[in-house]
């Protein structure tokens, strides 16, 4: 009878150590709660009421359907979080209406139209030259804007490629050491193992295949394996000729470029954005700055200038549409020399007809494109804008998911304080109840030998 | 359902986020008294407002160049009046100094007085704006009419009248045909059939001072008509600038609408999401003040 009641004594102070440990642990992420799996020992002989208990195994109330469904929403919002974070910066550097390059674009060509009212003076002629400098220093300052978040986006990437890594060598060292181990004193590896996964589905969509022996696989895109057991597959950054990062595996036998077969969590919407969305816009940036620079340069290479000579390209004519934003320039010597602003298609002075049909520009669909100049940065701002709200409400209903998956994951994993306090107080009571019969026994033990003597 | 410590943390520290966000945004509102804080608060509302600000940016360059045509037209008004009471003078002047009775020291400062008129013509037809000939055309550079001791040149400028936009599918006119205006159809022009009438004056010659009255007659319907025509273009210049001015009013009316704040309505948000703001940070600070484990022994 002492040594069941030892033994009982035992497992109620198990119990307790239990508890104490997801008291202690209530805070630590990924820690899932923990009990006693308590068991009644079969009596010695016949005679015998019971062997007592013992704690045969400690239980953890995992959650693997969550887990699974988090796997999937994580990417998701993560991806989304990417894009509204870089589109709301780019948004910040677009300018408010009014003041950006729809005002530079509608200066240009209201000061072009307002020099048709005295198109021999030289103020209004070099207001014309300065208000088309402002034009495309707007240009070149948008297009490097577009460009240097091109180039954030790439440097998110690696970084995020760096961490990726990093936390797969994480998931080779647990899988080791869960696979060295005995699944019933593995629990603390296990939870470790679903946390390591857990930030990694944050970075990039995973396929992830769980062995028997808790140990999982990790792939990556179109089932490129990044970890497999204690083995860890890098993926390698390679800069390409613009020197933006391709992401690379290295297979049994070849080197795959996945760059494009990622399409979730932070890493794909970082990709989207860097290789997507935001070379649509320089596209249509592009697009406005060479319809713009073509429309003028057409007017003004059929004129004349204030000397009466034949009128010359006022932008540098652009090679192509792209780039066009970024090198949209004066011609350098009208910059220079005024009198070569091209306001008459005839060789007489005071004749302003190109001076208005350049004013009136703004007012006619471009070349290549429906729309008017101040319609073409619209339509654009509009696109931006509507690609971040979509993406702020995707990331939103996403994190919305993810969140009530997270509570869910709580409800069962998590660990409650006041469920713990009284499961301190059960076992203690249950201690107390086996030490009084403890005492019970040895009195009734001393009783006997008291008879005995 | 368990209730767990994190969750409650966790929810707690949304509810305070979600409520700091929206107290944050009416504040920003009321602060700086816009309602569109980035364009995908408002997409269409953004593009929306650039295409106001680029029409109010018209509507105020078409506003400039109504002013500027007013005053050219003005000017140009100006001078014809000048014209037209110069070439009155030259009629009367002439027929005072018509018929037999007259002297010849009569016909004599008759035919001077011509003369002067003529110069005063030449500064009519010369007139300038910052240093542009409003009369030679197009060739704003270039005098209609010079003098050369007492010989005139031809008419120097060209037949382009030229105009400006003052509104939307309207324009006015800014330089005028000083040829068709001095000389028209005839075969010399005003300031040379001055110069004969003078001659013919002083000679008592009837017949030259008919052809030199008819010659007035006509440059005097032609400055007449081409009054009337400045004073069509400054009514136009007036309608234009009324529509510019109510095509304004609009265009901010609909900016207004599309960009400014309710403040108003912030105003009440801002209360409101205080109060959410407090009762989230009240309520996070309550949890866990409570639990089984202030009633272990």
């Amino acid at each position: 009878m002492l040594g069941r009641t030892i033994r009982a004594l035992d497992a109620q102070r198990y119990g307790m150590d239990v508890a104490g440990q997801n008291i202690a642990n209530v805070n630590t992420p990924g820690y899932v709660r923990r009990s006693a799996y308590l068991v009644e020992q079969p009596p010695h002989d016949l005679r015998g009421a019971g062997g007592g208990v013992d704690v045969t195994a400690v239980l953890s109330s995992r959650a693997p359907l969550v887990e699974g469904r988090l796997r999937y929403e994580q990417p998701a919002a993560s991806r989304d979080g990417a894009i509204a974070d870089q589109l709301e910066v780019l948004e910040a550097g677009l300018g408010q209406a009014g003041s950006s390059l729809d005002a530079a674009l509608a200066a240009f060509y209201n000061t072009y139209a307002t020099l048709a009212q005295s198109p021999t003076s030289s103020p209004a002629r070099q207001q014309v030259v300065v208000q088309a400098q402002s034009l495309t220093r707007a240009f070149n300052d948008m297009a490097a804007r577009f460009e240097n978040q091109r180039r954030n986006a790439d440097a998110g990437i690696r970084a995020d490629v760096t961490q990726l890594n990093a936390l797969a060598g994480q998931l080779a060292n647990i899988n080791r050491e869960i696979a060295q181990t005995d699944p019933n004193h593995a629990q603390g590896l296990y939870d470790q193992q679903a946390l390591v996964v857990k930030s990694m589905t944050t970075l990039v969509d995973l396929n992830v295949i769980t062995r028997d022996d808790g140990v999982v696989d990790i792939s990556i895109g179109n089932g490129r394996a990044l970890v497999i057991g204690d083995t860890v597959y890098d993926v390698r950054v390679s800069s390409d000729s613009s020197g933006y990062a391709s992401l690379v595996t290295d297979g049994a036998a070849v080197t795959t470029d996945v760059t494009g077969e990622i399409g979730g969590g932070h890493i794909g919407g970082l990709l989207d954005v860097r290789d997507s969305l935001l070379p649509n816009y320089s596209s249509r940036l592009d697009q406005l700055a060479y319809s713009v620079a073509t429309d003028v340069n057409a007017l003004t290479t059929t004129g004349y200038d204030l000397s009466g000579n034949a009128g010359v390209a006022f932008f540098d004519p652009p090679a192509a549409v792209p780039g066009a934003a970024r090198l949209l320039q004066l011609n350098s010597a009208v910059a220079a020399d005024n009198r070569l602003v091209v306001t008459s298609s005839t060789t007489a002075a005071g004749n302003n007809d190109i001076a208005i049909a350049i004013g009136r520009l703004q007012d006619q669909a471009m070349t290549g494109s429906a729309a008017k100049p101040v319609e073409g940065w619209s339509d654009l701002v509009y696109g931006i804008a509507t690609d971040s709200a979509g993406a702020k409400q995707s990331r939103d209903a996403h994190e919305q998911v993810a969140h009530q998956l997270n509570n869910l994951w709580d409800q069962i994993s998590g660990v409650s304080i006041d469920e713990e306090a009284a499961m301190l107080m059960r076992f203690q009571s249950a201690y107390e109840a086996n030490a009084r019969f403890f005492q019970a026994v040895d009195e009734t033990l001393a009783l006997l030998m008291r008879l005995g003597s | 359902m368990r209730v767990v410590t994190n969750s409650i943390y966790a929810d707690g520290i949304r509810a305070i986020q979600k409520a700091a966000e929206a107290f944050a945004d009416a504040q920003r509102q009321i602060s700086s008294g816009r309602r569109i804080s980035l364009p995908s608060s408002d997409p269409l509302g953004s593009a929306s407002a650039i295409l106001e600000h680029s029409s109010l940016s018209r509507l105020d360059a078409f506003a400039g160049a109504a002013d500027a045509a007013s005053y050219k037209l003005g000017l140009a008004d100006s001078a014809l009046s000048d014209i037209i009471n110069q070439l009155s003078a030259a009629q009367t002047t002439t027929l005072s100094a018509r018929g037999s009775a007259q002297t010849q020291a009569h016909r004599d400062a008759a035919a001077q007085q011509l003369l002067a008129i003529r110069h005063a013509l030449l500064g009519d037809i010369n007139t300038q704006f910052q240093g542009a000939y409003i009369f030679s055309g197009a060739e704003a550079d270039v005098p209609p009419f010079t003098q050369t001791g007492t010989t005139f040149s031809a008419y120097q400028g060209d037949h382009i009248e030229t105009h400006v936009d003052i509104a939307n599918g309207t324009s006015a006119t800014i330089s005028y045909d000083g040829g068709d205006l001095y000389q028209g159809s005839d075969s010399q022009h005003i300031l040379d059939a001055l110069g004969a009438l003078s001659t013919a004056v002083a000679a008592g010659d009837d017949t030259g001072i008919q052809a030199g009255l008819d010659a007035i007659s006509r440059a005097f319907d032609r400055a007449t008509n081409a009054q009337a025509k400045i004073g069509n273009d400054l009514r136009r210049v007036d309608d234009a600038r009324l529509r510019t001015i109510t095509d304004r009013t609009g265009v901010i009316s609909r900016l207004s609408t599309i960009e400014d704040a309710d403040l108003a309505e912030a105003a009440a948000k801002l209360a409101q999401s205080d109060t959410a703001y407090k009762a989230a940070l009240q309520s996070l600070s309550l949890t866990g003040r409570v639990s089984l484990m202030d009633y272990l022994k």
